[in-house]
């Protein structure tokens, strides 16, 4: 009865909604790194300077 | 402070292998609903990452009274960092709703009251960073967005509500949906599953982020200071 059930073909749509995650929270995981890395050289730079 | 504790690693670690956990049950444990096809599967993440938005909003607006109430700048950097990861977070939810609609609504974007809403929600937070961004005084800035962040928060339940209370095509999967609704569906228990999943590995995830925010936030401030001593030593 059910194998003449029509399942509509949306994977593509599926497919784009996972990316859109994946390059959103790989983007912002990212910067975040850059951001750290950036801000703690300064770090290191600005207490060698002092001392 | 610049030594990362022991904790956050374990944090990084399970927030990942949550993560992981919650997109192989969205791929090989949940089945595809019949009605909608395989797009179906973008709901659970759709949940998660708003849900996710809206918990960063409270968690900016709890922030905001209590920095209020005690004065210490780590919680004006919590309500920042909070407000940041959320503003990502909520604008995946509207994409993926975005995406979603597409096929089921046949378009991709409608002005109904959740869409608008939550349009409206991602525009007051964007413009809380904006405001951030034009006050210089570290402690007038702390205070506005603390402020903003307390009344910006009176938006995040009206999203939430706008679903159940106006006539609405979104569908509503928890609770009874309104009879204009196109594209809901009953979830049965795998379906259950996946999604209680889901909105727990991005809670964990979502605290994980925020802590990491926090300690560069703290970082940050500590190089505000070594810059103005080592000017005031210059000069």
């Amino acid at each position: 009865m059910l194998s003449g059930l029509f399942v509509p073909d949306t994977v593509n749509y599926m497919i784009a909604g996972y990316l859109v995650v994946g390059v959103m929270i790989s983007g912002y995981i990212m910067s975040l790194v850059l951001r750290w890395t950036k801000t703690h050289q300064e770090y290191v730079y600005l207490r060698e300077d002092q001392n | 402070m610049t030594k990362k504790p022991r904790l956050l690693s374990i944090l990084d670690g399970l927030s990942g292998l949550m993560i992981l956990v919650a997109v192989g049950l969205v791929f090989f444990y949940a089945p595809v609903e019949v009605m909608t096809g395989q797009v179906q599967k973008v709901f659970y993440f759709h949940v998660a990452t708003a849900w996710v938005g809206m918990l960063g909003f409270l968690v900016a607006a709890t922030a905001g009274v209590v920095y209020l109430h005690k004065g210490d700048p780590t919680w004006d950097i919590t309500g920042h960092g909070a407000v940041e990861i959320s503003l990502i977070f909520f604008l995946t939810a509207i994409i993926l709703g975005s995406i979603w609609a597409r096929p089921i609504w046949n378009t991709w974007w409608t002005w109904e009251p959740r869409l608008t809403t939550a349009a409206i929600v991602e525009l007051i937070y964007a413009a809380y960073l904006l405001l951030r961004q034009g006050v210089d005084d570290p402690e007038r800035r702390a205070r506005f967005s603390a402020i903003y962040a307390i009344f910006g928060f009176f938006s995040v339940p009206l999203t939430f509500i706008s679903i159940r209370l106006l006539r609405t095509i979104h569908p509503v999967v928890i609770g009874s949906a309104e009879a204009a609704s196109q594209g809901g569906f009953n979830m049965d228990s795998p379906m259950k599953i996946t999604f209680f999943f889901s909105l727990a590995a991005f809670s964990v995830f979502f605290a994980d982020l925020l802590w990491h925010r926090i300690r560069l936030g703290k970082l940050r401030a500590e190089v505000e200071i070594l810059r103005i001593n080592a000017y005031s030593k210059g000069e």
